[in-house]
């Protein structure tokens, strides 16, 4: 299975809210631990207990794609993710104001946008979550992992099967 | 008259054959893994679930979209997806409890569209374990069980 078969996913009902996954891309791509090198950004409220990641969704018909001006937006065939070329990209922040996210990040040195990269097919993100809040999964897959899931409920509630 | 999909899983065996015409008649393809129904199995059991869109209300999949792609066609009753909007951010695969929108290799989302009014799921259905029927009638058949139920213990005495 090639890597262009998977796609990132966020279940937020598991997220924590520990930012581990922010911690190791900072390590994994500037060799810092910043949290605002991170590609990933976990959204946190903290009086209510609710922590989601937010991160590049590598859109089909990425919005930000289209508002580039300078082409630096272009997509990987090999992970589908969809990044941004340094060489390319000019700053000027048309992908944030197009992205309904808030997925693409200014880099803090270089002002230039930053997004997803999925690791080059290795999300080091998914590697140090502990609860599984992010998976790298195959995308035929991700809703027949929530029906199942969702029949559990049923067949517990049916006590037809064992908690 | 509105209708809706329906599921009894005391009579789905599990065959599977919902989920071949599915995705023959939206995809082209005898494939299960492209098809919008899913039967969720539990052999030791011998119980099995037929999981599709449940055509909700308040959908979640409607309130997430952050281009305002999915919306109600009030005429059959269902939530459709307005492919021209569509972004493909698979923000609706995300919130869906029900695993309901599902994501094809070319990255589109895809839920029961109901056939456009003829499901092909419940038209090859065997068992009738997935059917059509309309809203009003939908807890009939469970309303009957239990006055059938009644009348058969009442009538001992």
């Amino acid at each position: 299975m090639s890597a262009n078969h998977r796609v990132l996913v966020v279940n937020p009902d598991l997220c924590t809210g520990c930012r581990l996954c922010e911690m190791i891309c900072s390590l994994w791509h500037e060799d810092k631990c910043g949290t605002s090198f991170s590609r990933v950004q976990v959204a946190q409220w903290g009086e209510i207990g609710v922590a989601i990641p937010v991160v590049c969704q590598s859109c089909k018909d990425p919005p930000c794609e289209k508002a580039c001006p300078t082409t630096a937006r272009q997509r990987v065939e090999s992970t589908g993710a969809v990044i941004t070329d340094p060489e390319v990209c000019v700053g000027c922040k048309s992908c944030v104001y197009a992205c309904p996210f808030g997925a693409p990040a200014v880099h803090p040195e270089s002002k230039k946008l930053m997004t997803c990269d999925l690791c080059s097919g290795e999300p080091q993100c998914v590697k140090v979550c502990n609860t599984g809040a992010l998976r790298y999964t195959d995308k035929t897959d991700i809703a027949l992992k929530r029906k199942r899931y969702f029949a559990g409920h049923i067949a517990r509630y049916w006590k037809r099967i064992e908690e | 008259m509105q209708k809706m999909i329906v599921v009894d899983n005391e009579k789905c065996t599990g065959c599977r054959l919902c989920e071949l015409v599915c995705s023959v008649k939206h995809d082209g393809v005898s494939n299960p893994a492209r098809s919008r129904i899913h039967i969720i199995k539990w052999h030791n059991q011998g119980l099995y679930l037929p999981i599709l869109c449940q055509q909700c209300k308040e959908a979640a999949c409607m309130a997430v979209c952050p281009q305002d792609a999915i919306y109600r066609d009030k005429e059959l009753n269902r939530v459709m997806v307005n492919y021209d909007l569509c972004i493909g951010c698979k923000m609706c695969v995300a919130a869906c409890p029900f695993g309901g929108m599902g994501v094809n290799k070319d990255s589109t989302v895809i839920k029961c569209d109901l056939c456009d009014g003829d499901p092909q799921c419940v038209r090859f259905c065997d068992m009738k374990a997935v059917n059509y029927v309309d809203v009003s009638k939908v807890t009939l058949t469970k309303k009957r069980e239990v006055v059938d139920r009644f009348s058969e213990y009442m009538s001992k005495f």
